[in-house]
């Protein structure tokens, strides 16, 4: 392969912060309407813009990226120069992110994940559009089948509503927010709560006061996460052949995924409230450092048990029993749940007679306590591991409302296994199993004999 | 896959392969000492809060904690080599069993201050996939065994 240069986009980070001092006064300006003002301040940075744009051409100008003798070699730097190797064995998965603003600048931001032992866990690279499809699929081919996993109907509406992550999506709303109302004054400030505010109006026609305002923000969050989902998953498709499973998708942001699979090492279906409603469950890949935890390979109802056999063929149901709720700690499954609730509960009996106006929020997060207290309970019989008759490991385990099933199909884990003096006369333990792509899975309450005769040969 | 270097001597019974470590009563010194230092803080900001009898009481009662909590620490270590795993054990109360593959040692790091070197201890940090360890309290003849043991040797397949 010959050589080719990164993209300039690649080095926007040594420069990124020069670049927002001279452009965030220009688009005040603008967004005043001020076009003398904005003019004046782009004069006056005109300098500095001239320089960030000379130290952008020299390290474009010095930068290679190629493949060469079984590696990926990448230069760069200017004064301080590197050169580096990657072994192209060592690839487990290769990602293809073209987000609005390098589809602008017809640019491509490739990510490749390496398997474990090696000392970096994934290689980012900005490169041309073309450059960027042709290095990937020198790492790994396209396969060449049409068959496999493509949402369409009621099942593409289930695939966005499961793959949206409304939390997550609330987090970054809010900072994205805050930054934004500090850059460019407070007038956008007043722009999102008036629109808020009068969602709170139109709910308060149906809600009691107070719990308007936080089914408004809920219902804002949910939004703008499935919207978030729809657009990542707009036209998905999933297929599996020659030993490569691909996966592509998106509107705006376009993600196209490359896995070895013999790289998998885990398989996780996560049955969340949401999955239980609609009976779909998102199934996730990881593959040597590849975590591939923000966006499903397919989801799996009843109906699509050939797609699951056809794309994951590493998913293993268990085999045998996981656990024995028997032996297990109550305490230790309900203290939390148990706890929090207990408190919401006393809180609520005293507002009821001090503070009406808050008893309506405490009955939310008595009714969120109960669902997680009852998912710990479900938990105590069904969290554990079992060994599969393929030679694979399947962990289930719990966390707030969410239960996973997980399986090992590598022979790259390790395990700890901790004991509280009480525990160990009890003859249970924690056990927690150790990934390559550094998922650490927590099992509560196992019994100790079992998990200490664990083995590593798959 | 590698095949693992096997050292010579330190066979069990059976003949297998097994090599065993424990920490030292000089590793125990220096967590004591490392931990004195976080009661020497703890006491100066006891100290400026509520005066020096405090300051000296929290310092000398952490102090005697830090030196029992080396010696439990010691107590409780036990490091094994096997053909196929290593296995660390450690925690007087709290324990803690670690089993990892050979196969999977990245790497072996070992540091070494300048209190360690003068007691002749270390501290190690075995790099697997998906995990790092510490092991503290090593000599450092025993360190160097570990870190031999731990040497991956062959062609891959």
């Amino acid at each position: 392969m010959k050589q080719i240069r990164l993209h300039p986009a690649h080095f926007i980070k040594y420069i990124k912060y020069a670049l927002l001092l001279c452009v965030i006064p220009i688009i005040r300006a603008v967004l005043a309407f001020d076009i003398l003002a904005a003019w004046l301040a782009f004069t006056q940075d005109l300098l500095i813009l001239l320089s960030c744009g000379g130290i952008l051409a020299a390290f474009w100008q010095s930068s290679a990226a190629f493949l060469e003798e079984q590696a990926i070699w990448v230069r760069w730097g200017v004064l301080f120069r590197r050169l580096s190797s990657y072994p192209v064995k060592q690839v487990s998965a290769v990602e293809i992110y073209r987000p609005l603003q390098l589809r602008l600048v017809g640019a491509s931001r490739l990510t490749v994940y390496f398997k474990a032992g090696s000392g970096l866990r994934r290689l980012g690279l900005t490169l041309p559009r073309r450059e960027a499809a042709q290095m990937a699929e020198q790492l790994i081919p396209t396969p060449r089948t049409p068959e496999g996993f493509e949402p369409i109907g009621t099942e593409r509406l289930v695939f966005v509503l499961l793959s949206a992550n409304t939390i997550a999506t609330a987090f970054v709303v809010v900072l994205a927010v805050r930054r934004t109302i500090q850059l460019f004054g407070t007038g956008l400030r007043d722009l999102a709560v008036g629109g808020l505010l009068r969602l709170e109006h139109l709910l308060a026609a149906f809600l009691p006061a107070g719990l308007s305002l936080l089914f408004a923000l809920l219902l804002v969050f949910l939004g703008i996460s499935l919207l978030d989902s729809l657009l990542r998953t707009f036209r998905f498709t999933a297929c599996r052949a020659d030993g490569v499973l691909l996966c592509r998708g998106g509107l705006i942001n376009r993600t196209e995924r490359r896995i070895l699979v013999n790289a998998v090492s885990t398989c996780t279906v996560k049955i969340s409230p949401a999955a239980r409603l609609l009976r779909y469950y998102p199934i996730y890949l990881s593959a040597g450092c590849f975590r591939g935890e923000d966006l499903p390979v397919l989801v799996s109802g009843r109906r699509e048990r050939e797609a699951l056999r056809r794309l994951v063929p590493e998913f293993f149901p268990p085999s045998g029993p996981l656990c024995n709720p028997r032996r297990k700690s109550l305490p230790q499954y309900l203290w939390k749940p148990g706890g929090a609730l207990l408190l919401l509960l006393a809180m609520w009996a005293v507002s009821m007679r001090e503070l009406p106006e808050v008893s309506l929020f405490l009955g939310v997060g008595i009714a969120l306590m109960v669902g997680c207290l009852l998912c710990q309970i479900e938990a105590i019989f069904t969290e554990g591991f079992c060994r599969n008759g393929n030679r694979s490991l399947t962990l289930s385990y719990s966390r707030r409302f969410t239960r996973y099933l997980v399986t090992v199909c590598t022979d790259d884990v390790s395990y700890s296994i901790t004991r509280l003096p009480t525990a160990a006369a009890a003859g249970r333990c924690d056990l927690r199993v150790h990934t390559p792509s550094h998922h650490t899975y927590h099992l509560r309450g196992v019994e100790f004999f079992r998990a200490q005769k664990l083995g590593f040969n798959l | 896959m590698g095949r693992c270097w096997i050292p010579p001597g330190n066979f069990t019974r059976n003949g297998a392969f097994c090599l065993n470590f424990t920490v030292s009563k000089k590793g125990a010194l220096l967590v004591g000492c490392w931990l004195t230092g976080f009661a020497a803080v703890a006491g100066f900001l006891f100290w400026l809060l509520f005066g020096l009898l405090w300051g000296m009481g929290v310092f000398l009662l952490l102090t005697a904690l830090s030196f029992c909590f080396g010696e439990l620490h010691r107590r409780g270590y036990r490091v094994r080599i096997t053909e196929r795993e290593l296995s660390i054990e450690r925690g007087f109360f709290y324990r803690i069993l670690q089993r990892i593959p050979r196969r999977c040692i990245t790497g072996v790091s070992c540091f070494s201050s300048p209190l360690g070197r003068r007691l002749g201890v270390c501290a190690v940090v075995i790099h697997s996939t998906g995990l790092s360890t510490p092991i503290i309290g090593l000599t450092i003849a025993d360190s160097e065994r570990l870190r031999g043991a731990l040497s991956l040797e062959g062609s891959s397949e």
